[in-house]
């Protein structure tokens, strides 16, 4: 008989020994009644020489082999009535390990597909990687790629394969509709080297980037999805894109998110589509080489970036190369998300901390209140091992209960935070469940949870029973050191949590209330989307009817001005581009700045002040040579001489500009950085043909000023816009102050991430913390009661427990500090100049964690000061 | 720990059960009774031991059990000893003669 059939068996081999036992004791009392017993005698008298039957039953159980397994699962039934018992200790436990595993792994798994992973659809991810420029002004922002450059890394040989995306907007026409869409421009072999299948259809072909091959191309999966309804036979159909039938070969496969403006269309590079090939704007991706390494890339793309240079005539010294992992939807969060990764996996890891400190205090708790039990069921003959095994058990069983918990935890948690999060996230993103990082939270807090359940069995087991049973459990110092030891993590680690929290408040805060530098309560604005413009010409018609635009606008009464811009502060528009300075003293400097074009009452409109000189002036015939720098670009470039009459030469410009005024700074303000931006201002009006023109998308904006509440004016405004450019596609206006908002909103994304996750462990830690020093002063039970007896008063009960409870909040706000300087750091590392510990957070959270440490030592503190001496001593 | 609670020495139970069984085979009650007759009711057989010793038996392959009508026309549980058990009652029982007589020796050399 195996293990299993005797389990299977079981029943019926117990009511075999049943019907054994049985006829043995009936001839027993068939003898005694032979013997002269009356029946209810000789029934007496057996049950007495017979002994218990459970008894025998269970020794023949432990005798025969299957025993083992027989005690393992009398265990489990054990462990589990047990925990049904104390159900706040099962469900709290429960609750921790649910929400330390599953939390952390909605997290890890929102991140990961966020801004973590490459994409799971290209084929071995980890070999692909981003490379951009990078300018000497802006070091932490790689830029995009000039076709200049880019052409020469096509021979890189740290790289396998290169591809090129470029962003576009652009103009559709479906059946009569005129739409914009978003849009890319992509070497034909893209998908290819990405080793990703189009989800419909084909990919491009080989040729198909030239500038003879019939036009095609493919719908972004959200766009087939949402203009098309996932219609299947739209292959093969034909729609007109910038003014050119295409023929639709395809649908981009899911999941694909690479760069920006990727829901759209998508179309081969073709040498029109390229752009200047001095200008930056390409986001290029590659594949290693095998054996190649991204520093060695890094070093060879430089290089060759180098030998670009003579193309580049206008371009500053000092710009290098940067090679990142391809990370998270766009691929491009290798570069950006520098700070709030590491911030975010500091918060989860000091989240699980927390949670493995609280199961541990749980467990630990649970273990000491039992040592009687475990001391009486010792005296009853159970071995050590089972002792031990039994509490093992206890915490095998709540790690299962936990866990199956935590899944449901983390599944409900990653859509929840998917739902509240607002912007970069598209419709189609699902959130797959990262499995592993559930293993191994589920792993840490288990493990956790098995040892801190493991010490005080293992206390129990040598335990001495007579000891015990006496009554005399005296912990000795042990456990109360790790208790303290257990308060001071919880203590520091919600403080840091409370720390990241607090900046993030204080950092919505600013986002809310800082002043972008010019006055934007009464403004609003409009996007003109002139869609792709292949000629420069094209590009100067345009204009002339945007300015046309700007004239009506200012028609619209309660509107005091309107002019049109390239860009729209304080949103951080432009493209970077560098420029040479040709000073006075025959000075040749390198210099590199975004490049705004506007109108010449721009400045006016928005009410940015001129600190020295005269901004453009309408009747100025030099004007399409003049240049108006920010304060920001003067204090760099010229920090003791007046820049006033400098001449600068923009890259992609033939000509050389002179610098007639200097601007107050417009601040940006995204996430953590803020500051002033770089700008030279160029004005639009005689505007001409050498100039390259604002960036991949050929939008502007209309800047409207108004008496009274902006946002009441967008129907006339975009009424006028409609009328100018019936066949346009209409965004709709939105004031300065909306745009803000949306910057408050980047922020939210960021918060919906780490706060739910800080306000859980701030949960888990006050709880803990509180039990803990609670089980702390009932330690101390005796002790209390003693001093009590001996005439300690009330007053001084209650100071003592106080003062240990304050004891271990100073040691743990001290060891928050130590972490708080430590995160500190790090963040400095990664973005220099950034305050990021401000003082009075530090301090606020502080006196909260003390305060939490008090709060939770009051009601002890008061137990201990009402404490009965007499019933103390006999309690213990 | 069913040794233990014996009042026979560990190990000789098992031989003296293998033993009247070694005759015919004998239900548990009959064993009891036929090791408390031989001895003369010197050696009261608990049956918290003797239960858990068949068992044991059974277990090891040195008695093989079957349910067969007793004398009283009731099933019981019968015991017959296997070749295995009567090897075993074989090697028990020198090794016990052995022991016995240097006991005796021993408790003689000191009295």
């Amino acid at each position: 008989m195996n293990v299993f059939q005797r389990l299977v068996r079981r029943r019926a081999v117990d009511r075999e020994i049943d019907r054994e036992l049985q006829f043995h004791i009936d001839r027993q009392i068939a003898d005694h009644i032979a013997a002269g017993l009356s029946p209810e005698e000789a029934r007496r008298r057996t049950r007495l020489e017979f002994g218990g039957i459970q008894q025998i039953k269970e020794e023949i159980r432990e005798t025969t082999m299957w025993t083992p397994v027989e005690n393992l699962a009398a265990d489990v039934r054990y462990s589990a009535r047990a925990l049904k018992r104390s159900p706040g200790f099962a469900a709290a436990a429960m609750l921790a390990l649910a929400f330390g595993s599953g939390g952390t792994t909605a997290i890890a798994s929102v991140l990961n597909d966020l801004i973590v992973r490459p994409p799971r659809i290209f084929r071995n991810p980890s070999e692909l990687v981003v490379a951009g420029e990078v300018s000497p002004t802006e070091p932490s922002s790689p830029s995009e790629v000039t076709a200049a450059v880019f052409d020469r890394w096509q021979s890189a040989s740290t790289l396998r394969r290169v591809a090129a995306i470029r962003s576009l907007s652009l103009f559709v026409r479906i059946d009569r509709e005129v739409e914009s869409a978003g849009g890319q421009a992509v070497s034909p072999d893209l998908l290819d080297m990405l080793g990703a299948a189009p989800a419909l259809g084909r990919s491009f072909s080989p040729g198909d980037d030239r500038l003879e091959a019939p036009p095609v191309a493919l719908l972004s999966y959200d766009y087939w999805q949402r203009r098309f309804a996932g219609d299947v036979n739209v292959v093969g159909r034909r729609i007109e894109i910038t003014g050119r039938a295409h023929e639709i070969i395809g649908v981009m496969p899911r999941g694909y998110a690479l760069g920006w403006s990727r829901d759209g269309l998508v179309v081969p590079l073709s040498p029109d589509r390229i752009g200047k090939r001095d200008v930056a704007e390409l986001i290029v991706v590659g594949r290693l080489a095998p054996g190649a390494s991204i520093e060695r890339a890094r070093a060879e793309l430089l290089a060759l970036q180098r030998t670009a240079a003579e193309e580049l005539p206008a371009r500053g010294d000092g710009w290098t190369v940067r090679v990142d992992q391809l990370r998270g939807r766009s691929g491009l969060s290798g570069r950006g998300m520098a700070l709030v990764f590491p911030l975010l996996f500091a918060a989860t890891l000091l989240t699980l901390l927390a949670t493995a400190a609280n199961l541990a205090i749980l467990m630990v708790a649970r273990g000491m209140a039992r040592m009687r039990e475990a001391a009486v069921r010792a005296a009853l003959g159970a071995s050590r091992y089972r002792l031990m095994q039994q509490t093992l058990l206890e915490a095998l069983l709540l790690a299962a209960g936990g866990g199956a918990f935590g899944l449901i935890v983390a599944i409900g948690l990653s859509r929840l935070m998917i739902a509240i999060a607002p912007g970069p996230v598209a419709p189609d993103f699902a959130v797959t469940l990262d499995l592993q990082t559930f293993a191994v939270a589920a792993l840490i807090v288990g493990v956790a949870g098995l040892a801190s359940g493991a010490a005080p069995a293992l206390s129990a087991a040598r335990t001495d029973v007579v000891d015990t049973l006496k009554g005399a459990i005296v912990p000795g110092r042990r456990p109360r050191r790790l208790h303290g030891a257990l308060v001071v993590l919880e203590i520091a680690v919600a403080m840091v949590m409370l720390v990241c929290v607090g900046l993030f408040v204080s950092a919505y805060g600013r986002v809310l209330d800082y002043d972008p530098g010019f006055e934007w309560s009464h403004l609003i604005t409009v996007r003109i989307d002139a869609g792709f413009i292949g000629s420069d010409t094209a590009r100067a018609v345009n204009r002339g009817v945007e300015s046309e635009l700007a004239g009506r606008l200012r028609s619209i009464s309660g509107v005091t001005h309107a002019t049109i811009a390239s860009i729209i502060p304080p949103s951080r528009g432009g493209e970077s581009r560098a420029f040479v300075i040709r000073g006075g003293e025959a000075r040749l400097e390198r210099a590199s700045a975004r490049i705004a074009d506007v109108d010449t009452n721009f400045f006016d409109t928005i009410g940015l002040k001129t600190l020295r000189g005269r901004a453009f002036n309408a009747s100025d015939s030099a004007m399409s040579e003049q240049a108006v720098i920010s304060d920001a670009v003067a204090r760099r470039y010229w920090p003791s001489s007046d820049p006033i009459g400098a001449f600068i030469q923009i890259e992609g410009e033939t000509r050389t500009r002179q610098i007639v005024a200097v601007v107050a700074d417009v601040q940006f303000n995204a996430s953590f950085n803020r500051g002033p931006v770089s700008y030279v201002f160029r004005p639009r009006s005689g505007f001409v043909a050498d100039a390259s023109g604002p960036s991949w998308s050929n939008q502007s904006y209309a800047v409207v000023r108004t008496a009274s509440d902006p946002a009441t004016f967008a129907q006339q405004i975009r009424q006028i816009v409609r009328e100018t450019f019936p066949d346009r596609p209409m965004p709709a206006p939105v004031t300065i102050g909306q745009m803000l908002q949306q910057g408050a909103n980047e922020m939210l994304l960021a918060a919906s991430l780490i706060v739910p996750m800080v306000l859980l462990t701030l949960a888990l830690s006050a709880g803990g913390i509180y039990g803990l020093i609670a089980q702390q002063a009932l330690l101390r039970t005796r002790e209390l009661g003693i001093r009590a007896a001996l005439g300690a008063d009330r007053r001084q009960l209650v100071g003592l427990v106080l003062r240990d409870g304050l004891r271990l909040a100073q040691a743990g706000v001290a060891a928050g500090l130590v972490g708080v300087v430590a995160i500190n750091r790090l963040v400095m590392s990664v973005y220099a100049g950034v305050t990021w510990a401000r003082p009075s957070v530090v301090a606020l959270c502080a006196l909260l964690m003390a305060g939490v440490a008090l709060a939770a030592s009051y009601r002890p503190a008061s137990r201990a000061g009402r404490i009965d001496p007499m019933t103390a001593l006999r309690y213990e | 720990m069913a040794e233990a609670k014996s009042d026979l020495l560990q190990g000789t139970l098992d031989m003296l059960v293998l033993h009247v069984t070694a005759l015919a085979p004998l239900h548990g009650y009959a064993i009891a009774q036929r090791i408390q007759q031989i001895s003369r009711e010197a050696l009261q057989i608990q049956q918290g031991s003797l239960y858990p010793a068949l068992h044991r038996l059974e277990e090891r392959g040195l008695l093989k059990a079957e349910w067969r009508e007793s004398e009283t026309g009731r099933d019981a549980k019968y015991y017959a000893l296997t070749k295995a058990g009567k090897k075993a009652l074989e090697d028990e029982r020198s090794n016990w003669l052995r022991i016995s007589q240097a006991i005796t020796l021993v408790l003689r050399t000191v009295d």
